[in-house]
């Protein structure tokens, strides 16, 4: 995205990008085919456990741990059958309310601090933004016991709003530091046009700032609905039964581990599924997002 | 928090709205809203942040057991939490296993991660995508997900890794890892092996973050300076260190910090390998805080004061980096 096009060399220069090209060419050939095959050993590398647990999630229990491995079955839908009677699904509407809401106040609250944070620096921003950051140091560990026994005194312990409050305080501080790195990026010159306009700040940010940073806000929104998706700890501690998310409903088969890990590697799967289908639809801005942020 | 959200919410629109109207004052725009953007971020994290933070401390000096949980007033032992850690083998055993941990973990995330950002960085349009994708998929999973999926991979009876040492010829497994038989040999007891598959689950898992973060840098370099490297003579190493790296630092920095973040206070990977907290030799300072504040009786108080301690050390060695970080910034 940010690549620079090639500029055309100045004329005292060609020689020198010529021969460039030239060298280029000329080891293109035997090196591209080292460069192939370890490309494919390291897709394999991290390819081969996932393969493992989705070959793992169609077979029956009696062919998920035998000695050796077994590669060659029929495959089977009965442990996804199995985990959809497990009552599945309020962990996943869990899941996706508590992931989507805190990612929807993570970006509301997150764009306004960070054009606080940059374009229109406040004081001491900078200590503010080390505060952000330094919020990440602390161990989930530290603020679960306090947590714990503030929602249990308001009655929120096993809901998902509480937890929807957690993740959101949980991503804010990331995706300050990301947002704010995309508004750095911008082109002083528009927002001086905007400001010599009158637009509000409101404005501002809503019609220029906004598309500007679009796919820096997509990516920053994907990963912090991939964390709160993900995230285990505040889960297993926040919730009981009512508002237990999907990764708490795949501790329940560890406990009765070794007996269930075919129908353990569909759970998985499924619990996987939602961020794939989220990597695989924001690859592009993913990839584009953290481009604009990565380098000035 | 949602209310104090939507309160500063409506503050802000009233605050704005009269611009609209036409041109205003320049001052009035530039000096107060800034704040009033802040405002809610700061509330937000301040109230359910620094607020635990603070009970935190007080628990952290308290004895808290089952009782105070319900209620009752918590009863003041003063530095006695700190005393007791600071005296416990375990928590020496766990301070050692978390830095060395975090140190192998970091190093080999960025190396790893920057060899493969590298790597596909050369790649042709396909086959980069191909291998972006895969490992952002492993990115993606859910830790529990990965690291079951880890365990099953070495797991003592089914598990694919001891199968495949089995087939290994039996001199080399034998010189190289000390054991020839390894049917039904059990990973997860002692530190150092249990260590070995934690450091293999969170690598594997982290550095395609790395690796895209790096791929995206490295696009933003024009690739005649690579050229002009390679003519001056210069090898993949000396281009790397020459080139990259130094137009790469900032980004270097910032995940250097978050790497060293996240892999001090890795826990459900270690939950789930080390079998939950049964085995201390296992812990690392965060699995032991969770430890002494979960098991039963609760002891809350010393659970605080562990993390607490981790929360210094973080600290302290994040600090440096990041004021680096923004002084850096400040620079350009």
């Amino acid at each position: 995205m940010l690549e620079t096009a090639p500029t055309p060399p100045a004329s005292g220069e060609a020689s020198h990008s010529e021969r460039a090209a030239a060298a280029r060419r000329r080891t293109r050939r035997p090196r591209s085919l080292g460069v192939a095959a370890l490309a494919w050993t390291v897709g394999l590398v991290f390819f081969f456990p996932v393969l493992w647990m989705f070959l793992t999630g169609f077979k029956h229990e009696s062919e998920a741990s035998t000695t050796p491995p077994t590669w060659l079955f029929v495959p089977t839908f009965d442990q996804f059958r199995a985990i959809l009677g497990r009552d599945f699904l309020p962990y996943f509407l869990n899941s996706l309310t508590a992931s989507v809401l805190s990612t929807v106040l993570v970006v509301v609250l997150a764009v306004p601090a960070a054009y606080a944070l940059s374009l229109a620096p406040v004081r001491r921003w900078k200590d503010a933004l080390f505060f952000f950051i330094s919020t990440r140091m602390m161990p989930p560990v530290a603020i679960i016991l306090p947590l714990y026994i503030i929602a249990n005194n308001i009655g929120l312990l096993d809901n998902v709003t509480m937890l929807s409050v957690v993740y959101t305080v949980m991503n804010l501080p990331i995706a300050v530091w990301m947002i704010r790195s995309f508004l750095v990026e911008l082109p002083a010159e528009v927002l001086e046009a905007s400001r010599v306009d009158g637009a509000s700040i409101g404005t501002e940010i809503r019609r220029i700032i906004l598309p500007m940073i679009a796919p820096g806000v997509a990516a920053t929104a994907l990963i912090c609905f991939i964390f709160a998706w993900n995230e285990f700890f505040f889960a297993v501690s926040l919730t009981s039964t009512k508002a237990a998310t999907v990764p708490v409903f795949l501790t329940g088969f560890i406990t009765a581990e070794g007996l269930f890990l075919a129908q353990l590697s569909a759970a998985s799967m499924m619990a996987a599924l939602p961020v794939i289908l989220a990597g695989w639809v924001a690859q592009k801005w993913l990839v584009r997002g953290l481009s604009l942020g990565a380098v000035k | 928090m949602t209310d104090t959200a939507l309160r500063s919410g409506t503050r802000r629109g009233r605050r704005t709205a009269p611009a609209r109207g036409g041109p205003r004052p320049r001052g009035s725009r530039t000096r107060l809203t800034p704040y009033l953007l802040l405002a809610p971020t700061l509330v937000v994290i301040a109230g359910l942040l620094l607020y635990p933070l603070y009970r935190m401390l007080v628990m952290s000096t308290q004895d808290v057991g089952l009782r105070e949980i319900r209620g009752e007033p918590a009863e003041s032992v003063g530095a006695a939490n700190f005393r007791e850690i600071l005296t416990s083998e375990v928590f020496w055993q766990a301070l050692r296993n978390t830095v060395a941990f975090a140190a192998v973990a970091v190093s080999a995330t960025l190396v790893l991660g920057t060899l493969v950002g590298l790597l596909i960085h050369r790649l042709g349009r396909v086959m980069s995508t191909t291998v972006v994708i895969s490992t952002m998929l492993a990115w993606s999973m859910p830790h529990m997900s990965v690291a079951t999926v880890w365990r099953w991979l070495f797991d003592e009876h089914g598990g694919v890794a001891n199968w495949l040492l089995n087939q290994a010829p039996d001199w080399l497994t034998g010189a190289l890892l000390g054991r020839a038989d390894w049917s039904g040999y059990s990973w997860f007891l002692d530190p150092l092996p249990l260590y070995f598959v934690l450091t293999l689950a969170v690598v594997w898992q982290s550095f395609p973050f790395i690796a895209v973060s790096v791929l995206a840098g490295l696009k933003s370099i024009p690739g005649e300076l690579f050229e002009a490297a390679r003519v001056d003579g210069a090898g993949p190493w000396r281009s790397f260190w020459q080139v990259t790296f130094p137009l790469l630092k900032p980004v270097f920095a910032v995940l250097l910090v978050l790497s060293i973040i996240w892999d001090f206070k890795v826990f459900t990977q270690l939950h789930v390998l080390a079998g939950g907290i049964g085995n201390p030799a296992a812990y690392n300072l965060s699995l032991y805080a969770y430890a002494e504040a979960f098991r039963s009786p609760p002891r809350m108080g010393l659970g605080s004061a562990i993390a607490i301690v981790l929360a210094v050390i973080l600290l302290v060695i994040t600090v440096f980096y990041v004021r680096q970080i923004v002084r850096q910034e400040d620079v350009r």
